[in-house]
């Protein structure tokens, strides 16, 4: 690099190293090669493969369905929060919710068509509908759910993604794509997005309900399973997506802020923190709500899961959401201003989102496992390895989509040793401006000269 | 006979009950049930649309062994044909839940939503032993893996009831002409079987009976199947 392209003003921006990010695309690829071989041993073998038997139908697949239905409907309400709030330093934060929302729809699409026993079938869903089956409005609604969540995220990107191409002009073809054309950047079509983003965040609010309360309804309205039959299920589902949706935000900006070139005030995560707070005062609520209900005058099989959680084989995952899951990161969360660190608040997220997931499990099985209805006999269930690795595919699939989506909206930010470079050129820029022969500032132009920082 | 459509319905004297197990294995045999492995039974994986369920009453030594017949109750308000996003598991106009095989695309929302947990779904792809292959019934069909399957109240045998009734140009008669395998092969006449709405029938004797119940009345399904207390 010869001093006069140094010094030119239309050189592109340098970005980070690509190598780590490719190196872990790799490894998130491998996963998902791997995952795709288990699942095609799965396809050809049948479900057996799986720790599934009879009376536990459902088991992890399921549990990670609704876990990834949750944070999708979570995502979304971060982003219409962000949308209603009309916050311009927190746009970036709807941008990358609406991301992680509409990859968390997909994997829970995948495993819910890992969970089918004949997945190449189920064109019967438009063939042979049946309107009463809260499956087949959960697979409506999903539907629905996938076009809005896109709609938001291009209404939302749009403008980001045309700004990217001044700095990067060779992603002309990926961005013309991912606009559908539509690169207009004048007063009138980023008014038009601004509009768009209005109504649908406020369809995204009762759409996210729909999404996460009709999948609460797949369980929650079946009769003969005790745990599941119970009207608090949806509003305890609404809880935990929103709880797990903020947490995941959270820490996907504290991650992302040092990944990608990601513009987000320290005082995001806190406003976030606040609502996460809230949202798991109402999930615990909602929770002892349901336990003491079911402890004070449950039926003997409602009991009989009851006691399954709290005592029994499903103890330790209960009291392991109860107290990591939910009351140690309301402590984080809750510490004074001075004790805590994003740090603080990133693992307090992490065991948030972890919890959530102990919850959706201790949610769907132990109605499944316990007692039988006149033996006693009991059933249990224990994920294969085959289950786990479909498991890790699905969500090393979702770290892929992560990783482009944000890399193509945000793309990746300048080294740290690059930005001192930089910083010592415009210093050096400056200084030759000062003695300015008149062939010294043809070769500045103007858009070189930037204050320094 | 009826003037309206039949309701087929089963009564199970307890009372009469030995427990041979003689109509699960007429069941296997009549409905093209692969036998289970070993590691089938071990795993719960097994299939048998007819169990019987030993119940142990008390403690040693006042302990009393009781048996429940249990097969799919044939509900009036079932629970699967709801829950099933595809409708392959229906009531048809006699009666009888069925399952369409070929719809099915293996979700288990039905066996999760049945009470009774008498829905048994296809872990694995059938297989029998080379000599019971010449033995499987050609009237029933075979399922493949990843489909849920069910007590059908060998609806093969009412098919070709029906079809006879047909020739002869009347209707199914209530009572004898259409009986499931396992009503069937009871040694201990333990079971009966006919059209509950005719009153005429034995089973609509039986079902008015002080010892009859139904298993989990109290989830509205109204099972079909009606038990006979044990007098004791």
């Amino acid at each position: 690099m010869n001093y006069s392209e140094q010094m030119n003003g239309t050189m592109e921006v340098p970005s980070g190293s690509r190598t780590p990010y490719w190196a872990a695309a790799a490894v998130f690829g491998v996963l998902v090669c791997w995952a795709i071989y288990m699942y095609s041993r799965q396809f050809v073998e049948g479900l057996g493969v799986t720790g599934l038997n009879r009376p536990v139908f459902w088991g992890l697949y399921i549990a990670n369905f609704i876990f990834c239905v949750g944070l999708s409907a979570g995502g979304i309400a971060v982003s219409a929060l962000v949308h209603l709030l009309d916050k311009k330093e927190m746009k970036p934060v709807a941008i990358m919710s609406e991301i992680l929302a509409a990859s968390f729809l997909v994997l829970a699409a995948c495993f819910i068509v890992m969970d089918l026993g004949r997945p190449m079938y189920m064109y019967n869903l438009f063939l042979h509908p049946n309107i009463e089956s809260p499956l087949l409005w959960d697979v409506s609604v999903i539907s629905c759910y996938m076009i809005l969540c896109l709609a938001l995220l291009y209404f939302s990107a749009r403008q980001q993604l045309v700004r990217r191409l001044k700095d990067h002009p060779s992603l002309r073809p990926l961005v013309a794509l991912a606009t559908l054309g539509h690169t207009s950047l004048s007063p009138a079509s980023i008014d038009l997005d601004h509009r768009c983003l209005s109504v649908l965040a406020i369809i995204s609010v009762p759409a996210a309900v729909a999404l996460h309360s009709v999948t609460a309804w797949i369980l929650g309205l079946v009769k003969g399973q005790p745990g599941w039959n119970t009207s608090i299920l949806a509003p305890l589902f609404i809880a935990s997506a929103l709880v797990s949706g903020f947490a995941l935000v959270m820490l996907a900006v504290i991650v992302g802020r040092r990944l990608f070139n990601f513009p987000v005030a320290e005082g995001v995560v806190r406003m976030l923190a606040r609502y996460l707070i809230v949202a798991i005062l109402v999930l615990m609520y909602l929770i002892f709500s349901e336990f003491l209900t079911v402890g004070y005058s449950g039926t003997v099989p409602h009991l009989a899961v009851f006691n399954e959680l709290l005592f029994g084989r499903f103890s330790r995952i209960f009291w392991f959401d109860a107290i990591v899951g939910l009351l140690i990161p309301l402590l984080l969360l809750g510490l004074p201003k001075s004790k805590r660190a994003t740090a603080t608040i990133g693992v307090a997220s992490l065991l948030v989102v972890v919890g959530v997931f102990a919850e959706r499990t201790y949610l769907l099985l132990p109605s499944l496992m316990r007692p039988a209805a006149f033996t006693g006999s009991i059933s249990s269930y224990a994920p294969t390895m085959l289950e786990w690795s479909l498991m890790a595919g699905v969500y090393s699939f979702g770290c892929l989509l992560f990783l482009a989506g944000m890399g193509l909206v945000f793309g990746i930010p300048p080294r740290k040793a690059q930005v001192e470079v930089e910083h010592a050129r415009e210093r050096v820029g400056f200084e030759f401006a000062g003695a300015a022969t008149p062939q010294h500032q043809f070769y500045l132009g103007a858009e070189s000269v930037r204050p320094p920082v | 006979m009826g003037q309206a459509m039949p309701r087929w319905g089963m009564v199970i004297d307890l009372d009469r009950c030995s427990g041979c197990r003689g109509c699960v294995v007429a069941c296997k045999q009549e409905n093209n049930i692969a036998p289970s492995t070993q590691e089938q039974a071990q795993s719960s994986r097994m299939i048998s649309w007819m169990n019987v369920i030993t119940v142990v009453d008390g403690d040693y030594p006042d302990a009393k062994l009781r048996l429940l017949p249990m097969l799919c109750q044939q509900c009036e308000n079932p629970p699967c044909v709801r829950v099933c996003p595809v409708g392959a598991t229906q009531k048809s106009s006699q009666g009888i839940v069925g399952q369409i095989y070929p719809r099915c695309i293996g979700c288990r929302y039905c066996a999760s939503a049945c009470p009774y947990q008498v829905k048994y779904f296809n872990w694995s792809p059938p297989s029998w032993p080379r000599e019971f292959e010449q033995s499987l019934n050609p009237s029933v069909s075979v399922r493949p893996k990843g489909v849920i399957e069910k007590c059908t109240f060998c609806v093969q045998r009412l098919q070709r009831a029906r079809d006879q009734a047909a020739f002869e140009g009347r209707k199914v008669r209530s009572e004898g002409e259409y009986v499931p395998a396992c009503v069937e092969s009871c040694p201990a006449k333990a079971m009966y079987f006919g059209d509950l709405d005719d009153h005429s029938t034995e089973v609509a004797h039986l079902v008015r009976d002080t010892r009859a119940f139904r298993v989990m009345d109290e989830l509205g399904t109204e099972p079909n199947i009606i038990y006979l207390k044990e007098s004791t």
